[in-house]
């Protein structure tokens, strides 16, 4: 009747954001294993223990089963847990937890039935934040929205699917250059459609991660081994440094993507809308936007590499690391990373420039004239 | 040394493609790598995880914002859109974080042998440590949407100065939107090759999607793109509104 279409656009969002996570938050039964809710929770402060950092705290917790042929019954479970809580939990009423029964008391068993907590049940939060996200980008971005979710979705599949590929170990530089090569042309081309534009980014793009990785190897061979054992997580047993190369090659792809599509994005607008347009023109043009965006951009990736960090680095500096023995094992090669991005977004900037001009060649002796 | 060879090469060719602004990049670069080794000294020696957060965000901000770009109205208005959407997304974070205890160690660390060993009662909140690091890694990309929405409007202001706010309010907008895209690439391929160890580990042990869902280490691993996404989606209309303001505001 009278429901304005701004109401009406809340409405929907906010229908889009309440059902998928209540629906998580309420499917236990549709898992096979047991599943237990917490509905109370009693907790105890014990005394601090003499020259001890954190404060431990005990819970009694009841769970009871959302799901199994036990579903309704309530258990009590034991649980404590300390002020960092890097490997104890505080639980909290309302939350679901993935349970095991019929665990030996040694292996963390509690009770009679030997109740032992094995996780938690995360789906809902993963639901609302994604619903969250896509209603914002709708909100917010409107129809742009549907061609950057096809773009990540792809990116993301494509990724999935490789991994099943990587972990066979065989034939790594192939697999890391067809997947390179399916990101770069897949996302450039969803987001920005069949042009000389995307035409430019794309071979801009893969020129400078060709060039970043020929300067890598040849940066490597004349400094002697690297020590890739001390990467965090990886497997000795593993090609580890192509698997790190093929990570180096990944986590640039997305910053110098950005700088050739705002170069050639540039070049583009100043080639058809400029009266005159003189090859020293774009040049200046081409220095001027890259000034702007080649800082923030190194920015991104530094502040998205250390951020993810700074738990496992205060951890290790409470175990007696310093600084320099911090950044001097694992570190290294995150630093490394970030100096392989920042490399990679300033390299791009000459690179799209050249593609930009050479695609737009007569256009330009044509106007310059 | 690989280290350093990289880094003079960097050196090198940001003098040579970005002249004087380009070393002044470089320059904050290497404050912002000083700012932040100095606030993980301070949370160690002082355990106060927000306080120190707080004073070194204001830090990274006065070098990348007001050091690197001059301070005007351009600053000013990407300097006041960051500070309320990280304040939103901080609090955000915090009851996420709590409601779903995803800060600590999750299921992957028993694979980083390094860390597994450690003693981790260190009386420093793991749950206050994981805000802090959504709070600093977002930091980046809403900082360059926030300054590449307001430079394009305070441009289209220069040449059009007849523009009122609503119209320029529009205009930024766009330029938003039109970043949006490659903004979500960089962080989703930042992450994909950061974290690419653990998501061999992940494709190893054949998880399936809902097991993924499910994981604590995968929440974790992912929970930072996903807050810095929603930072740079909320702060381009903020910075448009914002930016709209303060130069269409009368002299």
């Amino acid at each position: 009747m009278f429901i304005s279409k701004r109401f009406l656009k809340y409405l929907i969002i906010l229908v889009i954001l309440i059902i998928p996570t209540v629906v998580t938050f309420n499917d236990c039964k549709l898992y096979k294993e047991p599943i237990g809710s917490i509905t109370t929770v009693h907790t105890e402060k014990m005394p601090l223990k003499h020259g001890a950092s954190d404060q431990t705290y005990k819970q009694t917790l009841t769970i009871k089963l959302m799901n199994t042929s036990d579903v309704g019954n309530s258990y009590k479970y034991k649980n404590s847990y300390t002020t960092s809580q890097f490997a104890t939990t505080q639980y909290r009423k309302g939350q679901c937890v993935f349970l095991k029964t019929n665990v030996a008391a040694k292996n963390g068993g509690y009770g009679e039935n030997g109740l032992k907590i094995i996780g938690q049940k995360y789906d809902y939060i993963w639901a609302f934040m994604i619903s969250l996200l896509v209603c914002l980008l709708f909100a917010i971005a409107g129809r742009r929205a549907v061609l950057i979710i096809a773009s990540l979705s792809m990116n993301l599949i494509v990724f999935a699917l490789g991994m099943q590929k990587i972990i066979r170990f065989k034939d790594l530089e192939m697999l890391t250059l067809c997947m390179t090569s399916i990101f770069i042309v897949a996302s450039l081309i969803i987001l920005y459609g069949f042009s000389k534009k995307s035409f430019g980014a794309i071979l801009s793009s893969s020129t400078t991660v060709l060039m970043v990785f020929g300067l890598y190897m040849l940066i490597v061979h004349f400094s002697g081994r690297i020590e890739y054992e001390y990467i965090d997580y990886a497997n000795i047993s593993e090609p580890i440094e192509q698997l790190y190369i093929s990570s180096l090659i990944f986590s640039l792809l997305g910053a110098v993507m950005d700088v050739s599509i705002t170069i050639n994005s540039t070049v583009n607008e100043i080639v058809m809308k400029a009266g005159q347009s003189t090859l020293s023109n774009i040049v200046k043009s081409i220095k001027g936007v890259s000034n702007d965006i080649m800082g923030t951009m190194i920015n991104v990736m530094f502040f998205t590499f250390v951020g993810d960090e700074i738990p496992i680095y205060i951890l290790k500096m409470s175990n007696g690391y310093d600084i320099i023995t911090l950044f001097s094992n694992g570190a290294v090669f995150e630093i490394i990373r970030l100096l392989i991005g920042a490399i990679g977004i300033v390299l791009a900037v000459p690179v799209s420039g050249f593609f930009a001009v050479i695609l737009r060649h007569k256009m330009i002796v044509k106007k310059g004239a | 040394m690989i280290i350093f060879v990289l880094l003079m090469i960097l050196l090198f060719l940001l003098g040579i493609i970005g002249d004087e602004r380009g070393v002044a990049s470089m320059f904050t670069f290497l404050g912002n790598i000083v700012v932040f080794f100095v606030s993980l000294i301070a949370i160690f020696r002082t355990g106060n995880v927000y306080a120190v957060t707080f004073v070194a965000i204001m830090g990274f901000l006065l070098l990348t914002l007001f050091a690197q770009n001059g301070f005007n109205k351009k600053t000013i208005s990407a300097f006041s859109a960051i500070i309320v959407i990280l304040s939103i997304v901080g609090i955000f974070s915090v009851i996420l974080i709590k409601i779903s205890s995803m800060a600590g160690f999750g299921e992957m660390y028993i694979y980083d042998e390094e860390v597994a060993f450690l003693e981790n009662k260190i009386g420093i909140s793991a749950q206050s440590l994981l805000v802090a690091s959504i709070l600093i890694g977002i930091l980046g990309a809403i900082t360059d949407t926030a300054l590449s929405v307001s430079s394009t409007m305070y441009e289209v202001y220069e040449h059009n100065p007849a523009l009122d706010a609503g119209e320029l309010n529009r205009s930024g907008k766009h330029v938003g939107w039109d970043i949006l895209g490659t903004t979500f690439s960089t962080l989703v391929f930042a992450e994909i090759g950061q974290g690419f160890f653990i998501w061999l580990i992940f494709a190893k042990n054949k998880y399936t999607f809902i097991s993924l869902i499910n994981s604590k280490s995968f929440l974790q691993q992912t929970f930072l793109i996903i807050m810095a996404s929603l930072g740079s989606l909320l702060i381009i209309p903020l910075t448009s509104r914002i930016t709209a303001k303060i130069l269409t505001a009368k002299k």
